[in-house]
């Protein structure tokens, strides 16, 4: 499954094929992509449990319609300050590989925006800040109009361990 | 100087006086000599006569007896002698102190015969009873044969001259009578010297001490005059002065009373001035306070404008509220579309999401989705762009009921400063009224003084001419005096100037100088024209003011 998976990315990559239709959100002003496919559903925000003894950044976990997913705030995780939660707050749940198959994570982000639909010409390759700052999880920069979208690469915005961490709390 | 003054107010005066009253003194004395002795003779005869009759009635009562045989001749004739002479005595004397009838030495009876043989023998005689006494002679007269034995003179008053024996020839005033049954001629006298010496001494003692006392008094009255001229001269003297001094006053005065006059007619007129500015005035005031009245009218239409305002002014606020609330309601609904589109929107997402996943086959829905999507986000914006509009209008009309309350409340202020204006202008309007009411009783006081003023300057008019006709008078009195004066026989005096020259000057010039001769005030009042009757014109006597007349200086 895991070699699937990567086999599958390794294909995408491969193909050079970072094109595609990403969902656009926004995070403390800035929009951020993730690959649509990645994503399962997004739902407006809803009475988020929180769990004892777990990372900052993850808030608890939701009942969506009868499955508990682990839900994590993407401010948090990136070290941004923390918000309050408004109406427009919203919840991406993404399905990434864990080590016993795919796992569902819900994502707080401010806002959703839209579906786009990036061609390959418009991204480029993380600039390299330096071999100390890990940048893998930026899958690439989108080069719009007015500004360049920070296309993520969700399955390695976690470790792991913490996906691990989260497998075990859902 | 006091000598020669008084011989002179002798001779002028006295001499004159003195001689009549002398002459008149004499004549008197003699007239009542004259007169005392006619009457005494007139009384002594009729004393007299009476005495004789009274005599003759005894007498004939006495024939009657003698007729009736009662008595003899002798005894009655010896009857009546012994009761009018009294008893014989042994000399042939009667004693005269027995006689019934009061007689004596002096005052007597007696009968002498007057026929045949016994013709001029007294048949009856105090002391020669019985003797003829016929050619008996009294300082050449032959009394018995003329008078008392003549029977041509009987029956009236005689007067003879006789000697009784041992007494002093006298001349005797005598009545006789006849009785024919006795041949008596009785007769009754006595001696005149007797009958009115003592009186006419009387008279004579009481002429010469009048003419003493006369003298005295005369004496003493030119003293007296004497001094009374001294007196009396000073007082001509203080009277010329006075005169003068009356004169100069009246002068004075009447110059003083015209100027009063024309400052009361200038005073007049100013107050009759006064009078319209007060008038002038109070109709301003008047005008004033209904002005104010007005003004209060006014500010409180003003007031209830000012309320009605306020009124709306809340009713505005309150719409304004309910505006606030519609908005807000309808911003909630708005809210509502704006969750709706939000919701729409993601399932619009999440469409697009399936249609992803979907692939190819996805295609077609993933369009609708984001159509959808499109849809979502226009109605979400639309319900933004609402919600700020409305926003925008609840602030707004927020800030207009802040205004709104910040008008309402300068209204307030505005209604408590019109009040205070109202309260203001009403007492204007009281304190105009009372004012108004002030200048009137002013206005009436204003009247009555001006009244007043025309009273005095009426009044000054007529003391005016009043003294003129005073100076007038004055004048003449001091003629008078001066007439006095060369009556009592003073050096006519230097008339002391009059100040009529100096005086009147500078009335005249005082007069000219304060106006250009200002009409003489008529006052407007026709009865104090009537109370002044132009005296001035009247020539008034000075024998009305001094009732000097010549005759009272022949009084002195």
């Amino acid at each position: 499954m895991k070699r699937m998976t990567e086999t599958m990315d390794q294909a995408i990559k491969a193909m050079g094929e970072r094109e595609g239709k990403y969902l656009t959100f926004t995070l403390a002003g800035e929009e951020y992509g993730i690959g649509i496919l990645k994503i399962k559903e997004i739902i407006g925000m809803m009475p988020i449990t929180p769990v004892p003894r777990t990372p900052q950044f993850v808030k608890g976990v939701i009942n969506l319609r009868g499955k508990v997913i682990p839900v994590i705030d993407l401010r948090l995780r990136f070290g941004l300050e923390a918000e309050e939660y408004t109406d427009r707050t919203c919840i991406i749940v993404v399905e990434i590989p864990g080590e016993s198959g795919n796992v569902m994570i819900g994502i707080v982000v401010d806002t959703v925006s839209e579906v786009l639909n990036i061609k390959a010409d418009d991204i480029e390759d993380s600039p390299a800040f330096g071999s100390r700052l890990e940048t893998d999880y930026i899958l690439g920069m989108a080069k719009m109009e007015g500004g360049v979208k920070i296309l993520l690469d969700i399955d390695r915005i976690l470790k792991s361990e913490e996906i691990n961490l989260l497998e075990s709390t859902s | 100087m006091e000598e020669r003054k008084s011989k002179g107010m002798k001779l002028r005066f006295f001499t004159p006086i003195l001689v009549l009253v002398c002459i008149v003194l004499v004549c008197t004395f003699y007239y009542a000599y004259w007169k005392s002795k006619t009457e005494i003779i007139d009384l002594g005869g009729t004393m007299f006569k009476n005495i004789n009759s009274n005599m003759i009635g005894f007498m004939e009562a006495m024939n009657e007896e003698v007729k009736a045989g009662n008595l003899t001749l002798e005894q009655a004739q010896e009857t009546v002698k012994t009761y009018v002479l009294g008893p014989m005595r042994e000399n042939g004397v009667r004693d005269i102190a027995g006689s019934r009838m009061s007689m004596n030495s002096k005052t007597f009876a007696w009968a002498v015969k007057t026929q045949g043989d016994e013709r001029g023998v007294l048949a009856m005689h105090p002391s020669l009873e019985g003797k003829n006494a016929w050619n008996v002679q009294t300082q050449g007269k032959y009394t018995i044969q003329d008078t008392w034995a003549n029977r041509q003179i009987a029956d009236r008053i005689v007067e003879d001259v006789w000697q009784n024996p041992g007494k002093p020839v006298e001349t005797f005033l005598a009545y006789q009578s006849y009785f024919g049954p006795w041949d008596w001629m009785v007769g009754i006298g006595g001696s005149k010297e007797d009958l009115y010496t003592e009186r006419l001494e009387e008279i004579e003692v009481m002429f010469i001490a009048i003419g003493i006392l006369f003298v005295i008094g005369g004496g003493l009255f030119v003293i007296y005059v004497n001094r009374l001229r001294g007196t009396l001269g000073r007082s001509i003297r203080m009277l010329t002065e006075s005169a003068e001094q009356i004169i100069g006053g009246a002068q004075e005065v009447a110059a003083a009373s015209q100027s009063l006059a024309e400052d009361a007619s200038e005073q007049a007129g100013a107050i009759q001035q006064t009078s319209s500015s007060l008038e002038e005035m109070s109709s301003m005031t008047r005008q004033n306070a209904d002005n104010a009245k007005q003004a209060n009218h006014l500010m409180k239409a003003g007031k209830t404008s000012i309320q009605s305002a306020n009124d709306s002014m809340n009713q505005l606020t309150a719409s304004m509220d309910d505006i606030v609330k519609s908005s807000e309601e309808t911003f909630k609904i708005i809210k509502t579309i704006d969750e709706i589109a939000f919701q729409t929107n993601l399932l619009a997402l999440n469409a697009a999401v399936e249609a992803a996943r979907a692939g190819e086959a996805g295609a077609g829905f993933a369009v609708v989705a984001d159509e959808v999507r499109n849809l979502a986000m226009r109605a979400g914006d639309a319900a933004r762009n609402t919600a700020g509009l409305i926003e925008i209008t609840v602030k707004k009309i927020k800030d207009g009921g802040e205004l709104v309350g910040q008008t309402n409340s300068v209204f307030a202020e505005v209604t408590q400063s019109s009040d205070k204006i109202s309260d203001l202008i009403g007492e204007i309007a009281a304190a105009s009224d009372e004012q108004a009411q002030g200048i009137e009783q002013v206005n009436t006081s204003v009247a009555e003084m001006d009244k007043v003023t025309q009273k005095n300057a009426a009044n000054a008019q007529q003391s005016a001419s009043a003294s003129q006709q005073m100076r007038g008078q004055a004048e003449k009195m001091k003629d008078f005096v001066e007439d006095l004066t060369h009556l009592v026989g003073k050096k006519e005096q230097k008339r002391t100037p009059m100040p009529e020259r100096s005086r009147p000057q500078r009335a005249q010039k005082r007069s000219s100088k304060s106006k250009p001769a200002p009409p003489p005030y008529k006052p407007r009042e026709q009865k104090a024209e009537k109370r002044a009757p132009a005296p001035a014109r009247r020539e008034v006597s000075p024998n009305e003011i001094i009732p000097l007349d010549d005759d009272d200086f022949k009084d002195f």
